[in-house]
């Protein structure tokens, strides 16, 4: 399966190093594309040919958590598979996160957990 | 301040940039004693407990850090963009060290306050710490309102 993966994260910095590591995951990546809010995000989206979203939760626009609920409600993109990426890790927030069909990775994080949280919102863990 | 949570903030900050950006922390903090501040971020949590997390470093650690994270193409933009990001790492690992992990906190994006003397520094010192690298320390306290 080719993938076609959505970073989506204020941080230019951030948004670098998780290309980074994706393309060093060894995961069927044919495509990163990047946005740096949730509006953007959604936007990107809206255009068609993503299979995989990573995003951000604290962004300026809209957050990571606002997109999220906006893909859900989206009949074309609620099926999406997303795995939020930040630093905010509480045991509600990541319950929370799970029970609108989202993978989550706290930042920093290994190339190892990447991977997981990838196949794991993509289905195949 | 308490001795536990200061040594806490040691422990994040040292893992953190660890993490991130592949430093080993373990050099003479005394090395850096006479180097003033030369970039500082803060980071406000809103949540069961409400504060600010700010991070000053000394030296060159601010270079090395966004050289790790970037390449040596790293201009003062994203040398600024990878000082919010520590900050945001260890305000986002420190705030449920000290509150618990079921505590749901929200994170304020990073702000790089140009005097943070009057803004900050009269403020309640919850905890603090200072780590030191081969090229910098980073000395991270945490105010709660």
């Amino acid at each position: 399966m080719a993938l076609r993966v959505l970073v989506v994260d204020d941080s230019a910095v951030m948004r670098s190093m998780v290309v980074k590591v994706l393309h060093m995951t060894g995961l069927p990546i044919v495509e990163i594309r990047e946005a740096e809010n949730g509006r953007a995000g959604l936007d990107a989206l809206e255009l068609g040919g993503i299979d995989l979203a990573l995003v951000d939760i604290n962004m300026p626009v809209m957050d990571g958590l606002t997109m999220l609920d906006n893909v859900r409600a989206n009949p074309k993109l609620a099926s999406l598979p997303i795995v939020v990426v930040s630093t905010e890790g509480s045991d509600k927030r990541i319950k929370e996160l799970k029970e609108k069909g989202a993978s989550f990775i706290r930042k920093p994080f290994a190339p190892e957990a990447l991977v997981d949280a990838v196949i794991s919102a993509i289905g195949g863990g | 301040m308490s001795e536990n949570w200061n040594n806490a903030v040691r422990e994040v900050t040292s893992k953190s940039l660890e993490d991130l950006c592949f430093l080993i922390p373990g050099a003479d903090e005394a090395a850096f004693a006479d180097e003033s501040v030369t970039a500082a971020a803060c980071v406000v949590f809103e949540g069961p407990k409400t504060g600010t997390v700010l991070i000053e470093m000394r030296g060159g650690l601010l270079q090395e850090i966004a050289t790790n994270m970037l390449g040596d193409d790293a201009g003062e933009t994203h040398r600024r963009d990878a000082l919010g990001e520590v900050a945001n790492i260890i305000c986002g690992h420190i705030v449920p060290v000290i509150w618990g992990a079921e505590a749901v906190f929200s994170l304020r994006r990073p702000e790089f306050p140009e005097d943070l003397g009057a803004s900050l520094k009269s403020r309640v010192v919850f905890a603090a710490g200072s780590v030191a690298f081969d090229s910098g320390v980073a000395d991270v306290t945490l105010f709660v309102d």
